[in-house]
């Protein structure tokens, strides 16, 4: 069974574009920190859908769609209530609010379900798998779409115009309310006409993945996308992506499971959600953990070139003290093994006879190493008047993270000073006397 | 009315109050144009309150407030807003030019996008504030300093006669200091009126030309130089400072043993 036959197509057209028009309006949902309140529209309208199709009879989506909006604001302005009138907790007023209207809605549709053509699962779990019985009344260049792919159609376009229409308000009161409201774009009526969208869309796709299962597919494609990228733009096309990717992935595998294409969809981007947060670049838990370990590794080097470059001024000093043979002990030993293979690898240092000497470049690293750690410790004594003893582990600490420039300027507000508080040289910027011909 | 010109703010018995209990009383002010001015009091004195009630974002149980002799007007012709630095997600998908722009919407109208005479005007905004060269920075990525630095530009690319700045200079290192208060001046050289919430006591001479001195109501404004007195401020920051005032004298006289002192108790003043 393909995904693109005459039984399928249907309904990943129709689960493509629910997961698309709810993933648009959801960005903004998510961007306002105000996912629960997706959760409480999609749950809070299912009285006013039950209603309006009792009241109408047939399973057009205007009707419905009065109905649920008239729930919509029920739920807006209940919280609201509750949370102003009662000093309830905006989030406790909301789940109050939403699980009563809810649980209402539940109550009239067993009520209305023995007298009217409206099955309770199918509104909350949606029925896409029939997208391919259910055709519209006409056709389009010979093709007859099915009758859900209208309705949701004609519902991405709206959501597309909304946001393009009122792209610099939408994004101005969800960054800014404050501001928004004193350049005189007012933030209460823009929230009303999102939450209006969102009572729009929500209807448009219950039929496709049901009144449960749409907040997933509101939240969860925007987290991903957030994941993802740092720009508005970006949030927004990550999201259509990650959206139509649950679709086909929920279609394939519902296919494959003989279960819900509903379910699956959820699962799937569930699924994603889980990839992006373990592999995001930047965000990510894998890229952060490989961030981290080049780190330590890069420390674990500089610390063996740090104390070869020290044994040998001792040596040069007539102290005759034996080299190190790996990075100091405070690193795990794996990490000291990787550290000096690497810098043999990359000719920084050459073992023989069971020792390790530093090259003209590995001894180039150290020298400036050694140089940012003394003139730390200077630092530290002279500014923040730290006693001698306290001086070396900070400095160790941050030797590996100031760069050249800071280097330099730290060196110019001390007036280049020659020794470090211990009466240590500290080594000059550029290349000392005698290091190319060793 | 005569021919004097009308003040940049006049502020006429304004109460504002949070669930019924009142946390500015009978505000009564004008504040003249192109002066650079301090509001100055202690924590939950109501400073950002009467700022807020200046811009109409919260509303007054009584009182009325002016600009330019006019009731309250957008964008071009209204106020521009600092506000504090905390109020936003700077995790928010956005950059900081997208941010400065947003300056330029109160002018813009419903619908119409900004366009390149917008972007000209917020990078130069930005080329104010010393920022040109993070334009296309995410604002997650910026130093305390700098965020300061973006909202001022922000401010300034939205051009008003009148600025509201709920503490600029909380929590900025010593360049931005020196930036902000360098723009401050400009704004002043051009004729705006600039009003800072403020709470550094150090630097409100040096900075400010006028003052109001605020502790939930309105202990005193005018001039820095008739107003920004010893016994004002012991009127705005009422038995605190007076108490701070004792332990200082008594360390200065440098009779008091520092590990036996003790504060004297509260209300002792």
């Amino acid at each position: 069974m393909s995904l693109l036959d005459a039984t399928s197509l249907p309904v990943l057209i129709v689960a493509a574009l629910a997961a698309s028009c709810c993933a648009l309006i959801g960005s903004f949902l998510v961007l306002r920190r105000s996912a629960l309140l997706g959760d409480a529209i999609s749950h809070g309208i299912l009285p006013g859908i039950v209603v309006g199709f009792a009241l109408s009879g047939s399973r057009e989506i205007v009707p419905m769609f009065i109905g649920a909006l008239v729930a919509a604001l029920g739920t807006t302005l209940l919280t609201d209530l509750l949370h102003r009138r009662l000093r309830i907790d905006g989030d406790a007023a909301m789940g109050v609010v939403f699980t009563t209207l809810f649980a209402l809605g539940v109550v009239l549709l067993e009520v209305y379900a023995g007298r009217v053509d409206l099955d309770p699962g199918c509104v909350l779990h949606g029925q896409v798998e029939y997208a391919a019985i259910d055709p519209a009344s006409f056709a389009i260049l010979g093709w007859t779409p099915p009758r859900g792919a209208v309705t949701l159609g004609v519902t991405l376009l709206l959501d597309l115009v909304f946001v393009l229409l009122l792209w610099k308000e939408l994004l101005i009161t969800s960054f800014d309310g404050d501001l928004a409201h004193s350049l005189g774009i007012p933030p209460g009526p823009l929230h009303l006409a999102l939450m209006g969208m969102t009572a729009l869309t929500t209807v448009a796709s219950f039929e496709a993945v049901g009144s449960i299962l749409v907040v997933a597919m509101l939240i969860v494609p925007a987290m991903v996308a957030t994941l993802l990228t740092d720009r508005l733009l970006g949030v927004l096309l990550a999201a259509q992506g990650v959206a139509l990717a649950s679709a086909g992935l929920g279609l394939w595998s519902a296919q494959r499971l003989d279960t819900s294409v509903a379910g699956m969809m959820a699962v799937s981007v569930g699924g994603l959600l889980a990839v992006a947060f373990l592999l995001a670049p930047g965000q990510g838990w894998l890229p952060r953990r490989l961030r981290r370990l080049s780190l330590a590794i890069r420390i674990a080097e500089e610390d063996l070139l740090g104390s070869l470059y020290r044994a040998e001024e001792r040596q040069a000093g007539g102290g005759g003290i034996e080299r190190p043979s790996g990075a100091p002990p405070h690193h795990p030993a794996w990490l000291r093994i990787g550290a000096g293979l690497r810098l043999r690898w990359r000719a920084e240092v050459v073992k023989s006879d069971r020792t390790l000497t530093l090259t003209q470049r590995g001894r180039g690293r150290g020298r400036r190493l050694v140089r940012r750690h003394r003139l730390w410790e200077n630092y530290l004594s002279d500014l923040l008047a730290l006693p001698a003893s306290h001086l070396h582990d900070p400095a160790h600490r941050i030797e590996h993270f100031l760069d050249e420039e800071l280097t330099r300027r730290i060196e110019e507000r001390l007036d280049g000073p020659e020794r470090d508080p211990h009466g240590r040289a500290i080594p000059a910027a550029d290349h000392e006397p005698g290091e190319e011909e060793r | 009315m005569s021919g004097a010109p009308p003040p940049a703010i006049e502020v006429h018995d304004l109460t504002v109050s949070y669930h019924a209990k009142p946390v500015l009383w009978d505000i009564d002010v004008e504040i003249p144009a192109g002066q650079l001015v301090g509001v100055v009091g202690p924590n939950g004195a109501g400073k950002s309150t009467l700022l807020r009630a200046i811009l109409g974002l919260v509303r007054p149980a009584s009182g009325w407030v002016r600009i330019d002799g006019e009731p309250r007007r957008r964008g071009r012709h209204g106020c521009g807003y600092v506000p504090q630095r905390e109020s936003v997600d700077w995790d928010f998908p956005v950059d900081v030019l997208d941010v400065v722009l947003m300056g330029t919407y109160g002018n813009l109208g419903w619908f119409r996008r900004p366009g390149r005479r917008e972007r000209e005007r917020a990078m130069h905004a930005l080329e104010q504030v010393g920022m040109q060269d993070l334009a296309r920075r995410q604002i997650a990525e910026l130093s305390g300093g700098q965020q300061q630095r973006v909202f001022l530009a922000r401010a300034l690319a939205q051009d008003a006669p009148v600025y509201l700045m709920d503490e600029p200079f909380s929590g900025v290192d010593a360049a931005t200091e020196a930036a902000i208060f360098e723009v401050l001046r400009t704004l002043r050289a051009a004729g705006r009126t600039v009003v800072v919430v403020h709470h550094d006591l150090q630097t409100v001479e040096e900075y400010f030309d006028h003052v109001l001195l605020l502790n939930l109501r309105l202990v005193a404004a005018g001039p820095i130089r008739d107003t920004f007195t010893r016994e004002n401020l012991l009127a705005t920051y009422g038995g605190r400072l007076t108490l701070l005032d004792e332990a200082a004298e008594a360390v200065r006289r440098g009779s008091v043993d520092t590990t036996a002192w003790r504060p004297p108790p509260d209300g002792a003043s």
